[in-house]
């Protein structure tokens, strides 16, 4: 890891059978203290990843250091099976 | 011996005959008739450009979907699903098709009739000397017997020839009176069954719509799983692990950002 970079751990898991992505987590690894633009760069480490599946993704933040891409939009057209993103809100950290 | 005498005779037939005749012809026709519901799903706005890019790659190279001029096409009872490239849409048809039958029938009784007049010259032979036997009265009356055979031949020979060619017209009118009206009730046919079948495919649309998401479903776990392990490897990721089960992908890695 270069100066200045953060570390983090990705988890991503996606269900064909619901077509739901069930989790798609950027966990932080770093430790105390954590530099002033951490959330920052956290945020953008996450969202770079997300777009990678989804466009505009939505990213929320965990209890804990972890950031997930949150619930795809839902589609504008009614559809007896969507074909959604949805993130399980994560109790705690993995 | 003195030279024979010829004695030419004419014979007239007027030929005024009128006929009728039945004629029933049919043409059966058969045609098909199609009917189709479709919907479609963006998904460009949706779904992130690297998947999106790593779908044609599994598509081009899964078993089932076919490559064609406007994008992938995989087959289904009752209608099929498609993704298209270019608009980047799930597009999901269902499609129901039938065969439809029908008979033109054409039964009426037709006139004919035929006016004409045959002439025909009969030819008697005889000698200024009655050679033979053979006066010139009788020459005069095998000239007449000569001209009314050939007369009467003509006149038979004319009117048969007529009678046929008026069946043949009858029969060809008649054909083709009975194939417009094939063809109009076969276009009406369709036209109805096209519209029945419509309502059908409407109903079908849903079950050929889980089956068509669940096979594309199953592409783009393919595909998301490209997208993220090319990200991983592009930005030197770590302790990469991929695991797919039972329709299940999970991926896992360090990295530094």
């Amino acid at each position: 890891m270069s100066d200045g970079e953060a570390r983090y751990r990705v988890k991503f898991r996606y269900r064909a059978d619901t077509g739901e992505v069930e989790y798609f987590t950027i966990d932080s690894l770093d430790g105390e203290p954590l530099p002033a633009d951490h959330d920052a760069r956290h945020d953008s480490a996450a969202a770079a990843l997300a777009s990678v599946i989804e466009r505009d993704a939505q990213i929320d933040e965990v209890r804990g250091a972890a950031r997930h891409a949150g619930p795809m939009r839902e589609d504008t057209e009614p559809e007896p099976e969507a074909e959604h993103a949805r993130e399980q809100e994560r109790a705690g950290s993995d | 011996m003195c030279n024979p005498r010829r004695i030419r005779v004419q014979a007239t037939r007027v030929l005024a005959e009128r006929w009728q005749q039945e004629v029933d012809r049919r043409v059966a026709l058969s045609g098909e008739a199609s009917g189709e519901a479709r919907m479609t799903e963006p998904l460009g706005a949706r779904i992130g450009t690297p998947t999106l890019t790593a779908l044609i790659r599994v598509l081009a190279h899964t078993d089932g979907w076919e490559q064609r001029d406007d994008g992938f096409r995989h087959a289904l009872p009752g209608g099929y699903v498609a993704y298209h490239p270019a608009t980047r849409e799930l597009e999901i048809v269902a499609r129901v098709d039938a065969t439809v039958h029908v008979v033109g029938e054409v039964s009426e009784v037709v006139e004919g009739g035929i006016t004409e007049v045959i002439e025909r010259e009969g030819v008697g032979v005889h000698y200024d000397d009655n050679w033979g036997g053979i006066t010139e009265e009788d020459a005069r009356r095998e000239a007449v017997r000569n001209a009314n055979a050939a007369a009467d031949a003509a006149s038979r020979e004319r009117l048969a020839q007529a009678r046929q060619e008026f069946e043949e017209e009858a029969l060809r009118r008649a054909d083709a009176a009975a194939q417009a009206r094939a063809e109009a009730l076969l276009a009406e046919a369709r036209s109805t069954r096209d519209a029945e079948l419509t309502r059908s495919a409407r109903d079908t649309l849903t079950a050929v719509g889980v089956q068509g998401r669940n096979l594309f479903h199953a592409a783009l776990a393919s595909a998301y799983r490209d997208a993220i392990l090319a990200y991983a490897r592009s930005h030197d990721a770590e302790g990469i692990s991929c695991t797919e089960q039972d329709g299940v992908v999970e991926i896992e890695f360090e990295m530094s950002a």
